[in-house]
């Protein structure tokens, strides 16, 4: 077995090692085309962020547009000092108001107007609760009090967040303040999921919020996101408890640690899931905060993408059939060794007695009996005899003979060196080859003929005696085989002649 | 069909409210194009009748009629045509004949297009309008307007895959403004546009009134409705120069 082991060993290696090489490059080529289409989802998901933020631009230019159009309003925001102020905010509410409410009727979040020293003159922002008051001027328009020009990004707010679009306000070419136009996170999340059909969730991080006042936001109340503890989303429109429950059992804790890595992050990022017979991929697309470009939210979709499904299922079936290609062709591959070596055997080994063949014998002694030669060592070449041997067939039949011949076959090989030689030359007829000088091989070939005379043969145990005819290479001209063979035969000739069961040399 | 049950629930509860007495307030329940030229109507009529009291609630005129006819309360109904009144006349669900209160008309919106005025019609075939919103034909008189204008037109076959119905106004705008689709709605809605996209022959454009036959919008009066005073005055400042001449500001005829 342990032989048998040794022989496989290296196969068993060889397909391992071919098996490990084709199945590593599969998953190389797997995970490439896997990324490849999440990055494909990505970058629809992007497509669909950067559109529904072009709506809200060119919403927000549209309003600006009739706004700084407004001659009455325009005359009413120019010139606002800590003096008019209360004045001019009731003037402008009053005028403005019915305009706004047609505003939110279409979408809109909420208005800012500031004066360019920074003073807020009117916010109009989910009404319901907050009315109109004056709260903190926010980065971005400061930024526009500065720059005086457009500017647009995201930003949380003391109880909400939002997309915002800020615009310098003229009169007569003196710049009189800036006016906000927001968009709310659910507006986005409206956007993706009509206009481009992903289902997404807007997750904002609750650490942006400066105070706890978002917990009392019940314009768009805001739940602990299941993506993320840190994270909240808003629950207006969209938000269904028992599909949010399925999502999080199904998809969001099996990858859970990954998402926390990708979050860690704070870039864009994309994972899947296996559920139903499909793939569901999630994608992350960050968002960052307009004053300090810092990623403070993500929009993330939810997509069913059966490609992917079908392409990791396909490479599992190619893998497992990868797998029984390899087995099969190891199985082959062994097979035809043995085979090979089968019929190596054949023509090396003589089937009854499993001595050398003639054939075999003829071919490796003329090799060897050459490098003798050259290295001037001496050898020596034996034929040998049973005697009386068609006797046992006559009397016991050949299956009994077969028996005897085994049974010499065995006496010989164990009676020589592994670097000799012997093979059966045809019938009851031996021949050997010893790599040693006439004196020691007469020994050799004495003490086994004493020990086939000693020998019982077969089961009936029949005793035989037999005859050799020994040759020792003597000259340069002995290289020639069969001129040896036929000197050692003479000798084995002799020996019969004198009585058998003897040894003779020439 | 929720909001079907709720909407019934509801108007049973406003029933409570008007037990037939000369001093409950007036239950008003009016078809949906109603809804912006209301907030005027009601104020003016507040200034000339400080003390009255009038409930009103919105609805399409084919499930308001539906209410009645199931047993809700009501004293006045206004109705966007003449058959859902007469309805309610021949169930003997309102003591007189349809009355004639305005003429509505129809505007098609869209996202800008500055050359509207020019395309007309003919802006449903484009391919960047996905959507079309129409109201729904069974129960508005608008919605039913506007198929009519639509095979007149010569159009409704090839537009037809692009209709959608809902009678939700805001959701209509909403669909115009923020995903490019086109919406036949009320000439009053446009006064509920927000100034960016309120301009003629840009945002919208009214029909030719001879593709559909006229929105004659018709009223009924339930027989405790011709004993409730603050009906009478509500009917009363309607039919006033100065009611007629509000609807006329928001788009009637």
């Amino acid at each position: 077995m342990t032989h048998l082991m040794k022989k496989k060993l290296p196969l068993i290696l060889l397909f391992s090692t071919l098996f490990v090489v084709v199945y590593g490059l599969l998953e190389l080529y797997q995970e490439a085309r896997v990324n490849e289409i999440l990055d494909e989802q990505e970058k629809y998901l992007e497509i669909s962020y950067k559109q529904g933020i072009d709506r809200f631009e060119t919403i927000a230019q549209n309003i600006y547009i009739t706004m700084q159009n407004d001659t009455k309003l325009i005359n009413l925001v120019a010139g606002v000092n800590q003096k008019n102020l209360k004045k001019r905010h009731d003037e402008i509410y009053e005028y403005f108001k019915s305009e706004y409410d047609k505003l939110t009727y279409s979408g809109i979040f909420g208005i800012q107007v500031v004066s360019p020293e920074n003073i807020s003159i009117v916010r109009m922002h989910a009404k319901e609760r907050y009315g109109d008051s004056l709260a903190a001027i926010r980065p971005m328009m400061v930024e526009t009090n500065i720059q005086k020009m457009y500017m647009h990004g995201f930003e949380e707010g003391k109880t909400s967040h939002a997309f915002r679009e800020v615009f310098p306000l003229y009169k007569d070419g003196k710049y009189i303040g800036a006016m906000e136009v927001l968009f709310s996170s659910t507006k986005l999340q409206d956007y993706t999921m009509r206009a481009s059909d992903i289902h997404t969730h807007f997750l904002v991080n609750k650490n942006v919020f400066k105070t706890n006042e978002w917990k009392g936001n019940i314009v768009e109340p805001y739940k602990e996101s299941v993506e993320h503890k840190d994270f909240l989303f808003s629950t207006n429109n969209h938000f269904e408890e028992q599909r949010v429950k399925v999502c999080q059992k199904e998809i969001i804790d099996p990858l859970r640690e990954e998402i926390d890595e990708g979050l860690k992050t704070d870039k864009s990022f994309h994972l899947y899931k296996i559920v139903n017979n499909n793939a569901r991929v999630l994608v992350f697309l960050a968002i960052q905060r307009f004053s300090d470009k810092k990623t403070v939210a993500y929009l993330v979709s939810y997509t069913d993408v059966k490609k992917l499904y079908t392409f990791i299922q396909t490479m599992n079936v190619l893998k497992v059939f990868l797998l029984i290609i390899i087995f099969m062709a190891y199985v082959l591959v062994t097979r035809l060794l043995h085979e090979k070596e089968s019929v190596l055997n054949e023509l090396k080994y003589d089937a009854l007695t499993g001595v050398n063949t003639r054939k075999y014998f003829m071919e490796i002694a003329q090799k060897e009996i050459k490098q003798l030669e050259e290295k001037e060592e001496p050898f020596c070449l034996v034929m040998a005899d049973i005697d009386y041997f068609k006797n046992v067939n006559d009397t016991y039949g050949h299956p009994y003979g077969d028996q005897v011949l085994q049974d010499f076959s065995a006496i010989l090989k164990d009676s020589i060196r592994s670097v000799d030689m012997v093979a059966r030359y045809g019938g009851e007829e031996f021949i050997i080859l010893l790599h040693t000088d006439i004196i020691n091989a007469s020994k050799v070939i004495e003490k086994l003929r004493v020990k086939v005379e000693e020998f019982s043969f077969g089961e009936k145990e029949i005793k035989l005696s037999s005859s050799f005819g020994i040759t020792e290479s003597k000259s340069e001209e002995d290289i020639d085989l069969l001129a040896l063979i036929s000197r050692a035969d003479r000798a084995l000739y002799k020996a019969k002649e004198n009585g058998r069961n003897q040894i003779q040399v020439i | 069909m929720y909001y079907k049950v709720f909407f019934l629930l509801l108007i049973v509860f406003l029933s409570t409210l008007g037990a037939a007495q000369k001093s409950a307030p007036a239950i008003i329940l009016a078809s949906g194009n109603n809804k912006f030229v209301f907030p005027v109507l009601l104020k003016q009529f507040y200034k000339k009748y400080p003390s009255s009291k009038i409930v009103v609630e919105y609805g399409a005129s084919g499930d308001l009629v539906i209410a009645i006819l199931n047993g809700a309360y009501y004293d006045v109904f206004l109705s966007a045509d003449v058959e859902f009144p007469q309805k309610l006349y021949d169930e003997k669900k309102a003591i007189n004949p349809p009355t004639e209160y305005a003429r509505g008309s129809l505007v098609l919106f869209i996202p800008a297009d500055s050359a509207f005025h020019q395309k007309k019609l003919k802006v449903l075939y484009s391919e960047s309008i996905k959507h079309i919103t129409i109201a729904n034909q069974e129960s508005s008189p608008y919605g039913k307007a506007t198929i009519e204008l639509l095979q007149n037109a010569k159009l409704f076959e090839k537009v037809k895959d692009k209709i959608h119905y809902s009678t939700d106004i805001s959701g209509v705008i909403n669909n115009v403004i923020w995903y490019d689709d086109a919406g036949f709605v009320s000439k009053s809605t446009v006064n509920s546009l927000p100034k960016a996209y309120k301009k003629e022959g840009v945002n919208w454009i009214e029909i030719d009134e001879n593709l559909y036959s006229p929105i004659v919008q018709a009223y009924a009066v339930s027989k405790e409705g011709a004993k409730n005073k603050n009906a009478q005055n509500f009917l009363k400042f309607l039919h006033s120069n100065e009611g007629r001449e509000i609807y006329k500001q928001y788009g009637y005829k």
